[in-house]
């Protein structure tokens, strides 16, 4: 029970990695980007890339696939987001949808569909905890986790681009008169939100492999989490992700794990029902 | 939208070219394949366009009312005596239950989290058609599914299924027309703009959404069994989140919430991927880049586009 | 990036192709190859359109058949049935002679009516039992059905490695339904029931829940049957949770790719396959596989072999009968033909090759190196 445990709590921590992008951009653009799988599976690539293709050690790879992203991420804004800003949501939905479409062929073209490996900052070696078996990279993904969670609370909350971002998304024209550059700041968000695309990326390549269709694997997860747990709620991500994580587990070692999916789902819709606004609601009024 | 005497004058025309168009493709199995196929998701992207265009809300479960509808329809042609019609009818209306049934949850949870209610309806559907191989066949699917037949008539040919396709496209749409112009069609769309202000003008939210799913199940449920009995063979793998997001596209790009937006956003999308083939292995990023192109370019679909440009013509 | 830039210098070079193809669309014998070029499929897809497009150049280096170039009509099935069926009408618009077709048996299910009605010979490597069960006499198996290889493991399991408990992983794919049914009731007559079955999603990236199932039924062997990345993520995951239990993987796990990604776990993993071309010791067969390395720049899989072996013996055909679809399927149906991987032969039903073998991997040098265990040959007599 407690090594199931132990994985259903880390796939938790890989949902709310990748889904930390995702929530940033909703919280303070109100886009819902489906093509943030891809980021972090371009993170994943990019880091392979360097590491592998270049040569670079583990951490030089990391820098540079930062900046990498960086540009992608703009430019993901530039053709994806900043034109259609003040459309309809379903609008920016459906770009979405196309720009991971494109990006997903486009990695197909580049880097083959053969499933690929990028190295762990920790190696593949494993701990042994009572009963229970824990990777190093494991560890690595509860803390990582745990940091950004910290991490991104305290930027909005402590920091004064933070601070300017959270007024940007929630009054674009107040913003405007008190100064801010509303579209620097959007591009920022992009940046940020490719910066955690690339954080998940190099941690979720080392378990999940990188192959074209794992971008998008991994947001239907994220997805999942991020509503269960109460869309654009940070706390509510990192708890639905587990909370998925969990059920999967658990469901597939204990009930059947041929229906574990449809239990999965059941369990998720049951959830629902009685909380229909997730675990911890919605700050910002629908949008959808 | 009255009927207006230029709108009858153009669907009079547009009537008279889909009628003749097959005529000239007749000799290409290949552009009647198209042509049929986009007629099936057509009737498709009609269901989502009530859901989205009426309600405003999103569905990616689509490929379950779809999956319903074909496995009723093949089971029924395949496993009893009833001919393919009376199969279709009792189809539709399997997936127009399976809509209501959606359509109660839509009254509690909406926005975003109603979307993952219809991807988890999607999934399990998809997944019992996989895993339960009594009644399914399972992976290997029903195949060898009888073409439709009307008396001694036989669709058998593709030229023959286009005016099937055709007819059940009218019947949709006039469908969709009629629901619009009901006391119903308005409090959906009323309900769509807001929910509190429509409840307190004496619409029911419950009633409402409830026909909006029926219908939505019944369309989809009919471009099921047409696709069935079209294609001959199914399995689980054509009714994954994949056909589901592709409808939404396809939806989004016609135009949510007009008539003819299903028709143009299906048929420029179908098109648009087979055009493309002859880039090889590259040629789904430029399909991928041709839906953001859209979405840029003409924000609310191509008929929210050529909306524009008539009533700037006018002005 | 250095792969972007070849990348789109090919792209650019297919472009030129096709515009030469256009322009010089002599009289040819057209064949038609329909796969998975996009989408998830296209790791097993890519590799068997090299395989045809490498057997094609050979022929036509030599002057193509009976003095006529091969012209081969690629088209991309992607992972969708609509994809597949309009591939095969551009493939028939181009009046092909014969066709070799995906590996997916629900796009081949699909394009059967349309196969049939067009009476076009089509050859695949796909393994799907249903497939030749359906009387299509059009269609052509060139590569050992489930029966086969799934025979081969479970044979091997029950009476070489002497499993009494043995427990399944599958894959609910098409290949991991159709394989669990055989495996099972061959179990079934041997008077062994299965301690443990546990299914997963082809997208699924953890099996622990699934793993620790099978460690409570205490097992003395995991036969499993999954594709390329889970069957990876399932290796790893076996050895990082200390299952110390002998595993017999499907075919996916004698991928080159695979091993790089399960690294040390490989030691010891029995595999079930049908050819190794990247260490077999026939010479032709290494010539072969250095050849597609230095034109692909990527290693073959047993797919990739057999699905050279079938182009192959498709010309073969239409040099002996001229790219006449009937009298193809004719001469298909009553010719043996050696290719670099065996013996093939169809029977009754159109299965044409029915040999398995069983390794054992063992990592030397940081590297899966396979151990031939043993041969299975099930051509009927």
């Amino acid at each position: 029970m407690i090594q199931e445990i132990v994985a259903g709590f880390s796939m938790g921590c890989i949902y709310a990695l990748a889904g930390f992008g995702f929530v940033l951009v909703y919280n303070a653009v109100g886009a819902v980007n489906f093509a943030h799988g891809e980021l972090v599976m371009f993170g994943g690539y990019f880091g392979y890339a360097f590491s592998t293709h270049l040569g670079m050690p583990l951490w030089l790879a990391f820098v540079v696939t930062l900046l990498a992203m960086a540009i992608l991420g703009i430019l993901f804004n530039q053709v994806a987001y900043l034109p259609i800003r003040s459309r309809p949501v379903s609008t920016v939905i459906i770009a979405s949808i196309g720009m991971s479409i494109l990006l997903r062929n486009s990695a197909l073209a580049i880097w083959g569909p053969d499933p690929l490996k990028l190295n762990s900052f920790l190696g593949d070696s494993v701990i042994k905890i009572g009963a229970a078996v824990i990777s190093r990279h494991q560890l690595l993904i509860f803390a990582v986790t745990a940091f950004v969670f910290t991490g991104q609370s305290l930027f909005f909350s402590r920091t004064a681009i933070g601070r300017k971002l959270q007024a940007t998304a929630q009054d674009q024209e107040a913003a405007k008169l008190m100064g801010i550059k509303v579209t620097r700041m959007i591009n920022l968000t992009f940046v940020l939100a490719a910066f955690l695309a690339v954080i998940a990326g190099f941690l979720v390549a080392p378990l999940w492999f990188l192959d074209p269709e794992v971008g998008l694997a991994i947001i239907v997860k994220a997805f999942i989490a991020i509503i269960i747990g109460g869309f654009g709620s940070i706390p509510g991500l990192v708890v639905g992700g587990i909370f998925l994580g969990l059920t999967e587990v658990l469901v597939a070692s204990h009930l059947t794990s041929e229906y574990k999916d449809v239990i999965s789902f059941f369990i998720l819709i049951t959830v629902l029902m009685a909380m229909p606004q997730g675990f911890f609601g919605e700050k910002i009024a629908e949008k959808v | 939208m009255g009927f207006k005497k230029k709108n009858v004058i153009i669907a009079v025309i547009i009537g008279g070219v889909v009628m003749i168009l097959p005529i000239f493709f007749r000799d290409s199995r290949y552009y009647m394949n198209i042509l049929n196929f986009s007629g099936i998701f057509i009737v498709l992207t009609y269901s989502l366009n009530l859901i989205h265009g009426y309600l405003g809300l999103i569905s990616i479960g689509h490929a379950g009312f779809f999956a319903i509808g074909a496995y009723v329809t093949a089971g029924l042609t395949m496993g009893t005596t009833l001919n393919f019609f009376p199969s279709l009818l009792i189809a539709s209306t399997a997936a127009a239950l399976a809509g209501i049934l959606l359509g109660f949850p839509a009254t509690r949870i909406g926005g975003h989290y109603f979307v993952l209610i219809t991807l988890g309806f999607g999934e399990i559907v998809r997944l019992i058609i996989l895993n339960w191989k009594e009644v399914t066949n399972g992976t290997n699917g029903l195949n060898n599914i009888p073409p439709p037949s009307f008396g001694s008539w036989v669709f058998a040919s593709r030229f023959s299924y286009y005016y099937l396709v055709l007819f059940f496209i009218l019947v949709t749409m006039l469908l969709t027309l009629s629901l619009r112009r009901s006391k119903y069609g308005r409090s959906m769309l009323s309900l769509k703009t807001g929910e509190l202000a429509a409840t307190a003008m004496g619409v029911n939210p419950l009633t409402t959404k409830l026909i909006n799913f029926g219908m939505a199940g019944l369309f989809a449920g009919l471009a099921g069994g047409l696709y069935a009995s079209y294609i001959g063979s199914i399995s689980p793998e054509a009714f994954s989140v994949d056909l589901s997001v592709e409808v939404l596209v396809m939806t989004l790009v016609g135009g949510s919430g007009t008539l003819l937006g299903p028709i143009i956003g299906t048929t420029f999308l179908m098109v648009l991927k087979e055009w493309l083939r002859f880039l090889r292995e590259y040629y789904m990023i430029l399909y991928g880049a041709g839906i953001v192109f859209v979405m840029i370019f003409m924000p609310y679909g191509i008929m929210g586009l050529a909306k524009r440009i008539s009533s700037q013509l006018k002005s | 990036m250095h792969n972007l830039f070849k990348n789109l210098s090919s792209f650019a070079l297919v472009l030129c192709l096709v515009l030469i193809f256009a322009v010089t669309s002599l009289a040819k014998i057209k064949v038609g190859v329909i796969s998975s070029q996009t989408s998830g499929l296209a790791i097993l897809g890519q590799r068997q359109i090299n395989a045809a497009i490498l057997a094609a150049e050979e022929w036509n280096e030599k002057g193509g058949i009976n003095e006529t170039k091969i012209r081969l009509i690629i088209e991309d099935s992607s992972d969708k049935t609509t994809t597949a069926v309009t591939a095969l009408d551009r493939v028939l618009g181009k009046n092909v002679c014969a066709i070799l077709g995906p590996i997916y048996s629900f796009q081949l299910f699909a394009m059967f009516p349309e196969v049939k009605k067009e009476k076009i010979p089509m050859l695949s490597t796909s393994g799907t039992r249903k497939l030749t069960q359906m009387d299509n006499r059009w269609y052509f198996r060139t590569y050992p059905h489930d029966g086969i290889t799934k025979q081969a493991c479970t044979l091997y399991a029950v009476e070489e490695l002497k499993s009494k408990r043995p427990s399944l992983m599958s894959v609910t794919t098409e290949y991991g339904k159709s394989g669990y049914e055989i495996i099972t009731n061959i179990l079934k007559a041997k008077g062994i029931a299965p301690v443990a079955e546990t299914w997963h999603e082809k997208a699924d990236k953890d099996m622990t829940g699934q793993l620790m199932r099978i460690k409570r039924s205490d097992p003395d062997i995991i036969i499993s049957q999954a594709h390329p990345s889970d069957t990876a993520i399932v290796l790893k995951q076996q050895r990082d949770l200390g299952i110390d239990i002998p595993h017999m993987a499907s075919s996916a796990a004698s991928m080159p790719s695979v091993h790089k990604l399960v690294g040390e776990a490989m030691e010891g993993v029995y595999v079930e396959t049908v050819t190794l071309p990247n260490f077999d010791p026939d010479p032709n067969i290494r010539a072969w596989t250095k050849k597609y390395i230095e034109k692909f720049k990527k290693k073959p899989d047993s797919f990739a072999l057999l699905y050279y072996d079938t182009a192959n013996f498709l010309f073969e055909a239409i040099k002996a009968v001229g790219p006449n679809r009937t009298k193809i399927r004719d001469w298909l149906e009553t010719t043996r033909y050696k290719g670099l991987a065996g013996q093939y032969r169809f029977d009754q039903e159109h299965n044409g090759a029915f040999f398995a073998i069983i390794v054992q991997y063992h990592i030397k040098d940081g590297k899966a190196v396979p151990e031939l265990k043993k041969k299975y040959d099930f051509t009927p007599k």
